[in-house]
């Protein structure tokens, strides 16, 4: 203080007191209210979309069941005669020959898609191909394959054990073989089979093998049984079963599997948090970052360093186009607009226009610049338009969930982002310090909720590779992670 | 610490205990407000401004000085922005290259009472009352007077020169002006 007028203004200064009105105190507890409702929304929410993401996944996966389309069986002997048992489940084994399989146990039920199935080599002694067909609802031809030759006389009289249908030869050919019927899978079974004792069997209906033994009785020689000999319940046991078949699902080729080419587009939406990686700058005599400008500092005076820079709210929205590569790889690519915010704290505005020389020897002048010291927050924001360049890998047989990763050229279109320089402790905005173009690495999840195909969300994190400012001071890199959301729009 | 316990409680969000904070130094911030601005409205504004900082940056005090000190740095700089922002100020706050007023006594007695006071220094131009108000009552520095106003700390001296000596005069006019007597009987 100059001397005692001050220290009497000051003094006398220190005394006064205003009551304020009711009013100030309920805008102050409104806008506290504002704050707190809006830490909530950006932080809380994100990480409870998470969190509830998480669980449902893995309630999903656990919750999966096992199960596959039941499958006709079918089986011949070696002498090529066809057999009919009923249709049972694809991973059930037929217990065909329980009375009969004592000795054998080298041979277990195949349950080998047709399709793969035709690929084999060429059969091996005792080993035959099924060649599928299907007429009626019912399944022919199908043979036994077997590991070792089975004996004539067991595989004789195994056959007979097996309820026959009709040779090929003996179909009426009039009547059209259904469309399924290519492509069927068969069930082989091997022809030892009868003879083995099974390893797995499912449950027959013990009528069934009663009713074949009966039949084998009747019958010693491989052939047709006279279905009259069968009992009305195995009868009806047979039909039913054939009726219900799942006429077994045409198992698709490998061909037919592949993915369509078709270009899928997707719109895209995410919401998350953002902040800055990287260095501050610090006082002018220890600093190890340098400053923006090369001038001297003031004499006498260090400013403080760079204040820190704190999360802020990130989104982004766009469209996505994908590409199936095959069958559980994609490729993406799209346009967005992403959003990125972050918090920091500066001083009062100043008014002055101030010219600078930056590290690159390039002079700016800039105005409206902030001063060191102070409890204001500044909210930065920089705004890009990206082109995500990405690889989508799906993963499981149901291809419910997957992961990318890639890359995202961005252009910022705008940003009001400051610059620190610490020789003037100032903080200030200049379009000439920002680095217009930048590279992103992306990564992500994806799950499809109840295999919807349509819709697709999941984690991402987008990290820049490339410092936000063409200087060399600061080095900051932008990062935002939060939670996206696909939706399919064509088929 | 005198009030530690009412510092948690606010950071923790109590809306009392925000209430009480905001009883205990509402009166005397707002009366620095008053001495920065023009109006009461424009006062309580910067109050309420500075108020909201203050919770929102209460656990940025680290107990070094006093939680009245503290709180009072915020407003101060509340209002330094708040006149910036404000159109009806702006010109004011240019600073002027007038001559110094001449004073026949450097540190006259001062014979006004407190509102009176703080009126007179009300009816300074903005950017003499800023200077003013920051030096002689505050007790900033020139150096960081120009910090905080983004001006040179010779500016800051001449132009606090300039009202200290405007302020003075008025002072003087006053102290020399006959009082209007009350007569009684």
């Amino acid at each position: 203080m100059a001397g005692n007028f001050e220290k009497k203004v000051s003094e006398q200064m220190d005394d006064f007191k205003i009551r304020p009105s009711e009013a100030v105190w309920q805008k102050v507890e409104a806008q506290l209210r504002k704050d707190k409702r809006r830490r909530w929304f950006f932080f809380i929410l994100p990480l409870a979309a998470l969190l509830l993401g998480g669980m449902g996944y893995g309630i999903y996966k656990w919750g999966k069941t096992n199960g596959e389309p039941s499958l006709p069986v079918v089986s011949s002997n070696a002498n090529n005669q066809t057999t009919q048992t009923p249709a049972v489940k694809s991973n059930e084994l037929v217990n065909e020959n329980k009375q009969q399989s004592n000795n054998d146990d080298t041979l277990s039920t195949l349950l080998i898609p047709l399709s793969i199935e035709k690929e084999k080599k060429s059969p091996a002694e005792g080993e035959s191909v099924l060649v599928d067909k299907k007429q009626n609802g019912i399944v022919l031809n199908k043979q036994y394959i077997g590991k070792k030759n089975p004996p004539a006389e067991k595989q004789k009289s195994n056959s007979a054990s097996l309820a026959l249908i009709p040779k090929p030869d003996a179909i009426d050919k009039s009547k059209p073989i259904p469309d399924n019927s290519v492509g069927t899978n068969p069930v082989i079974i091997s022809a030892e089979e009868k003879q083995a004792k099974p390893k797995e069997k499912a449950a027959v209906p013990n009528n069934l093998n009663d009713n074949k033994v009966k039949a084998q009785e009747k019958n010693d020689s491989p052939g047709l049984i006279n279905e009259n000999t069968l009992s009305k319940k195995t009868k009806a046991h047979k039909e039913a079963e054939v009726q219900a078949d799942t006429i077994p699902q045409p198992k698709k080729s490998t061909a037919d599997n592949a993915p369509s080419k078709k270009w899928k587009i997707y719109l895209n939406a995410g919401a998350g948090i953002s902040g800055i990686t990287g260095e501050r700058i610090m006082p002018v005599n220890n600093s190890t970052s340098g400053s923006i400008t090369g001038g001297p500092a003031p004499q006498g005076f260090i400013y403080p360093p760079e204040s820190r820079i704190n999360m802020g709210p990130g989104f982004h929205f766009g469209f996505l186009l994908k590409k199936p590569v095959d069958q559980q790889t994609k490729f993406v690519t799209g346009l967005n607009y992403a959003y990125a915010g972050t918090v920091r704290t500066i001083g009062n505005s100043a008014a002055d226009t101030l010219q600078i020389s930056l590290l690159n020897y390039r002079d700016i002048s800039y105005s409206n610049s902030y001063l060191a010291n102070g409890s204001d927050k500044y909210k930065t924001h920089y705004q890009f338009i990206e082109l995500p360049l990405l690889v989508e890998h799906t993963v499981g047989k149901k291809q419910n969930w997957g992961y990318y990763a890639g890359i995202a050229p961005s252009v910022l279109i705008a940003s009001n982002a400051l610059i620190y320089d610490n020789r003037r402790g100032r903080y200030y905005q200049s379009n000439e310090v920002y680095r217009n173009f930048n590279l992103q690495i992306k990564a992500g999840m994806f799950f499809n909720p109840k295999q919807n195909k349509q819709l697709h969300w999941g984690p991402q994190l987008s990290y820049g590779l490339l410092n936000n400012f063409n200087q060399s001071v600061p080095k900051q890199r932008l990062f935002t992670l939060g939670l996206q959301l696909q939706w399919r729009l064509n088929k | 610490m005198q009030h530690r316990q009412l510092i948690k409680d606010c950071i923790k969000g109590k809306t009392a205990a925000q209430k009480e904070l905001y009883d205990l130094f509402a009166e005397s911030m707002l009366a620095v407000c008053y001495r920065y601005t023009k109006s009461i409205a424009d006062a309580e504004d910067v109050l309420q401004d500075g108020f909201v900082k203050v919770f929102r940056n209460l656990s940025a005090y680290r107990e070094e000085g006093e939680l009245g000190a503290w709180i009072r740095r915020i407003m101060v700089n509340t209002a330094i922005n708040f006149l910036k922002k404000k159109r009806e100020y702006q010109y004011d706050m240019s600073f002027l290259n007038e001559p110094l007023h001449p004073v026949s006594e450097d540190n006259p007695e001062i014979k006004l009472r407190t509102k009176e006071l703080a009126d007179l220094i009300r009816q300074l131009p903005s950017g003499y009352q800023t200077i003013f108000n920051l030096h002689a009552v505050e007790g900033f520095t020139h150096v960081e007077i120009g910090q905080m106003m983004g001006i040179n700390e010779s500016t800051s001296r001449s132009q606090y020169m300039r009202a200290r000596n405007l302020l003075i005069t008025w002072i003087e006019k006053y102290n020399s002006e006959p009082k209007t007597s009350s007569y009684g009987g």
